[in-house]
């Protein structure tokens, strides 16, 4: 039985996609066009990080684009990429690391909108630990997503030598050793590991220059197909990230709280505080960024970036994995920067 | 042709036949649906991957086989010891052989994180989970050899009033060693997959490269699909070389004397 448990989980994925078809979109005709049923897969579970999709949905932002929405909340096998790259779902939620990632093997997906401007990925320790800043991360132990680029980048360009241990989405082996040190969400689990009496400290990514966006995005053959689906779901989203970050947000985190007993109101106050005081979902506007803003310039030395780190298997684009014309016209960059 | 030689070139020949018809309706498969290379690769994609990968691939089987074979090594002679004392009381085997079988019982992925909890990161946790997946069939086999000796032969022993010792010498101990070598090859088996499992969730990686079930998530998380094949292409070889010594051994210490290897006259 051993033997297949490991190959188990990958069987399913496999079944799982090439089991899947083409999906009929809904024929929009007459004078009340009825709604485009779509699947946005998250990459976690509900949780205020995808906030603005949530307030979208309840607030009922899809409808009025025509769109019934369902949010597939994720987990450690949500594996949102492929599912959209196979048509499995229609749009899927990560960053844009990921994306060029893989672009970079063939597999053609395109960032419609940001829903951070920073991403809230950062490094947790115990202060007892005596860790500063990144350099002190030399020679430590990290327990991160294995293969992950901004592994690569600070192995790479701030030549800090770690060993990294496999991720187990949990938080015992931190409370239970002084020393250890992990990835988290500034947004997550500081609050959790502060819970349990941990003297615990961040150390933002963003802050080492390591900034992708975090996106959503969809497969070139759905966007060549739904154009309108892709620019109406990318309208409502930012739609409901700008409300979920500024209005009333009771409905969509009863919402994210059903889903995910473990987000009670203490959590998403929490969670939402630490996502406004950094601006990770606005950016800086002073420097011209706006929630669901994608830069052209800033994506480019992205790319520029994970090439020169060799994480990109063949050479890839901007064209490949981006296109404005789905960005409402108020929120490209170039507008912002008038 | 004589028939032994007709029938050693039909073992040859025909799994070769039906691996490439395999290969065949591989690529059909892939040309018929459109599968993309990233859900499905194409054998020659999954080689070229290998090639590509080879240096990264080599040091993680290197990893995992040492983890494997610490694993493994422990899990025999233990293994053995554990048998030998259950074999040699009633009362012994009485009390401590349901609680063996209540233990193998637990899956070793759930004792998994609780032994990285225990030892840490690293190759103590994986040597402990591929002891644990290799432990029980050679105690549970072995047991069964020391016990199940020939009534006659152990009366003779007692005839010839030889000691306890000179029993277990010449005479438990060798009647035991065809099923602990049936114990040790399914341990052989497992050993490479507990080292792989171990590596998934104990596993540490120095600059990006770990063991092979390190890299097998790593490969996944990046869409290296044919890569992540090629993990399963060299888990393979390493499971064919553990099969193969125990094998070895299995005739070394057998071929002379046991009927099971010798000739028909």
């Amino acid at each position: 039985m051993k033997r297949f448990s490991i190959g188990l989980s990958f069987a399913f994925v496999l079944i799982g996609l090439t089991g899947c078809g083409e999906k009929a979109s809904a024929p929009s005709a007459g004078a009340a066009p009825p709604l485009t049923k779509i699947t946005v897969q998250t990459d976690w579970y509900a949780q205020p990080e995808h906030g603005g999709f949530y307030q979208a949905l309840v607030k009922g932002y899809y409808r009025e684009v025509g769109l019934d929405v369902t949010i597939n909340q994720g987990g450690p096998n949500a594996i949102p990429r492929q599912k959209v790259a196979t048509g499995a779902v229609e749009f899927g939620v990560g960053r844009t690391d990921e994306l060029l990632v893989a672009a970079g093997q063939g597999v053609p997906l395109v960032a419609l909108g940001a829903l951070m401007q920073r991403d809230p990925q950062a490094i947790l320790f115990h202060k007892e630990s005596g860790i500063r800043n990144f350099k002190d991360l030399d020679g430590r132990g990290l327990m991160a997503e294995p293969g992950a680029v901004w592994l690569k980048i600070l192995e790479k360009k701030m030549g800090l030598k770690m060993s990294t241990l496999p991720l187990d989405y949990g938080l015992s082996r931190f409370l239970a050793d002084k020393k250890f040190v992990q990835q988290c969400f500034i947004t997550n689990e500081p609050f959790y590991v502060r819970q349990q009496g941990a003297d615990a400290g961040t150390l933002l990514l963003s802050d080492a220059g390591i900034r992708p966006y975090r996106i959503w995005y969809t497969s070139r053959s759905f966007l060549t197909k739904n154009p309108a689906v892709a620019r109406a779901f990318t309208a409502a989203s930012i739609r409901g990230w700008r409300d979920y970050i500024e209005g009333d947000r009771k409905e969509a985190d009863a919402l994210i709280g059903s889903l995910n007993p473990k987000m009670v109101p203490e959590f998403i106050a929490y969670s939402v505080g630490v996502m406004r005081e950094f601006k990770l979902v606005e950016g800086d506007p002073s420097k011209g960024e706006r929630i669901g803003q994608i830069d052209p310039v800033r994506l480019a030395n992205e790319i520029t970036e994970l090439t020169a780190i060799g994480v990109l298997g063949r050479p890839v684009k901007l064209a490949d994995v981006w296109d404005e014309t789905f960005l409402p016209e108020d929120v490209r960059a170039a507008a912002a920067r008038k | 042709m004589s028939t032994t030689s007709q029938s050693r070139l039909a073992a040859c020949l025909l799994p070769a036949l039906t691996a490439v018809a395999l290969i065949v309706l591989w690529y059909a498969f892939k040309a018929v649906f459109r599968v993309p290379s990233f859900v499905f690769p194409a054998p020659h994609e999954i080689l070229a991957a290998a090639w590509d990968e080879r240096a990264v691939l080599w040091s993680a089987a290197l990893v995992t086989v040492r983890g494997a074979l610490l694993g493994f090594t422990s899990a025999v002679t233990v293994g053995f010891l554990m048998a030998m004392a259950l074999g040699f009381s009633p009362r012994i085997k009485a009390s401590f052989y349901p609680l063996i079988l209540v233990l193998q019982m637990m899956p070793v992925t759930i004792l998994a994180p609780i032994f990285v909890l225990w030892l840490g990161q690293g190759l103590p946790s994986i040597v402990a989970i591929t002891f644990v997946i290799g432990f029980f069939p050679v105690v549970a086999n072995t047991t069964m050899g020391f016990i199940s000796v020939d009534r006659n032969l152990r009366e003779l022993f007692v005839m010839c009033s030889a000691t306890r010792a000179q029993e277990v010498r010449y005479l438990r101990i060798p009647g035991a060693m065809p099923y602990f070598l049936t114990g040790m090859k399914i341990a052989g088996t497992l050993a490479p997959i507990g080292a792989i499992v171990g590596d998934f969730l104990a596993g540490s990686a120095q600059g990006g490269v770990g063991g092979i079930g390190y890299m097998t998530i790593s490969y996944f998380s990046q869409l290296k699909t044919p890569a992540l094949f090629a993990t399963g292409l060299v888990a393979c070889v390493m499971g064919f070389l553990f099969v193969g010594g125990v094998n070895w051994l299995h005739w070394r210490l057998l071929h002379s004397w046991h009927d099971s290897m010798v000739k028909k006259e």
